[in-house]
């Protein structure tokens, strides 16, 4: 795993860092899911540019493309375990390819997953994963949530 | 008495003369500049509509496959992503060559998330082949129809449109 330090940032450039052919939503359905990368990826490296003050910019350019499921459950459970208020204003995406998958994690992705966590609707996981990261009360608690 | 222009060309006949020089140069004008204008315009509408075309073509084989449930999924982000910068650049390059407002780009993006976000092809993503249900082919039906509606109506819009550079140089 690659995650570039700059002055003002931690950078996940997927292709590199995780996979040039990312699949499916859940890791029950194939290989390298949004779960998946979320729960090896996302969560820390989010968790990473919280403590730092920085932002986390994701960079989801030159893979071989991506299922709208997978960018919805990885960047998903992101609102989901730190809120919308949180994520907002710390994650910047950089999607020049396809720039309209920016455009759906904003406004769709941010919305709908926001509304999920106020009403409590846990993601599903397919699979153990180790300890992650959620804010509650402005504290980072880590441990198996679900 | 006759105004005399040339000692020997009357005032009638300076019109005449200059009445030709006029058309000549009018011809002249229309035949070098005006033609090729149009030409070039021309041309370069022929390719953004033969583009088009090209789009057309590539979507029908692509749904069709969709629709007979013979596409395989791990194929099926890499045209989407390929589709999506081709349809992006064709639409920037329009936009900025003539007055249109193309929404093939919007009716692209609702396919690509009805397909690339439906459990059918995540929960057969491992497999050869996937097949959708039918409200989900339902729901592709009509995207799809939007879609050929909004390439239909760029082609119309494209022949209407007149060119941006050359209203621009004026």
């Amino acid at each position: 795993m690659f995650r570039h330090m700059e002055r003002e940032a931690v950078k996940l450039k997927i292709r590199s860092d995780y996979s040039e052919y990312t699949g499916p939503r859940y890791c029950i359905q194939g290989a390298s899911s949004g779960e998946e990368f979320y729960h090896t990826l996302l969560n820390a490296s989010f968790v990473e540019a919280y403590q730092k003050g920085q932002h986390l910019i994701v960079d989801l350019d030159d893979t071989a493309g991506y299922l709208s499921s997978f960018l919805d459950e990885a960047f998903g459970n992101l609102i989901f375990d730190f809120s919308v208020e949180i994520v907002k204003p710390r994650l910047k995406i950089i999607s020049i390819q396809e720039p309209d998958w920016e455009t759906m994690i904003f406004n769709e992705v941010y919305s709908d997953w926001e509304k999920r966590r106020l009403n409590n609707v846990t993601p599903k996981k397919t699979a153990d994963h180790p300890e992650w990261f959620k804010l509650i009360d402005n504290q980072l608690i880590s441990k198996i949530w679900i | 008495m006759d105004l005399i222009i040339f000692p020997c060309i009357q005032l009638s006949n300076a019109i005449a003369i200059l009445d030709i020089i006029i058309t000549i140069v009018i011809a002249v004008w229309i035949g070098i500049f005006i033609q090729r204008n149009f030409t070039t315009v021309r041309a370069v509408k022929e390719y953004f509509i033969s583009e088009n075309q090209e789009i057309r073509n590539n979507y029908n084989n692509f749904l069709e496959g969709i629709y007979t449930g013979d596409a395989k999924p791990s194929e099926v982000q890499e045209w989407f992503k390929i589709m999506t910068m081709r349809i992006d650049i064709y639409e920037d390059f329009l936009k900025k060559e003539f007055h249109v407002h193309p929404k093939m780009s919007k009716q692209h993006n609702k396919i690509k998330y009805l397909i690339t976000g439906s459990d059918e092809l995540n929960e057969q993503y491992r497999s050869e082949s996937f097949s959708l249900l039918t409200p989900t082919k339902t729901d592709l039906h009509k995207i799809h129809r939007d879609f050929t509606i909004a390439q239909t109506r760029l082609v119309v819009e494209i022949n209407k449109a007149k060119n941006n550079k050359r209203k621009s140089a004026k």
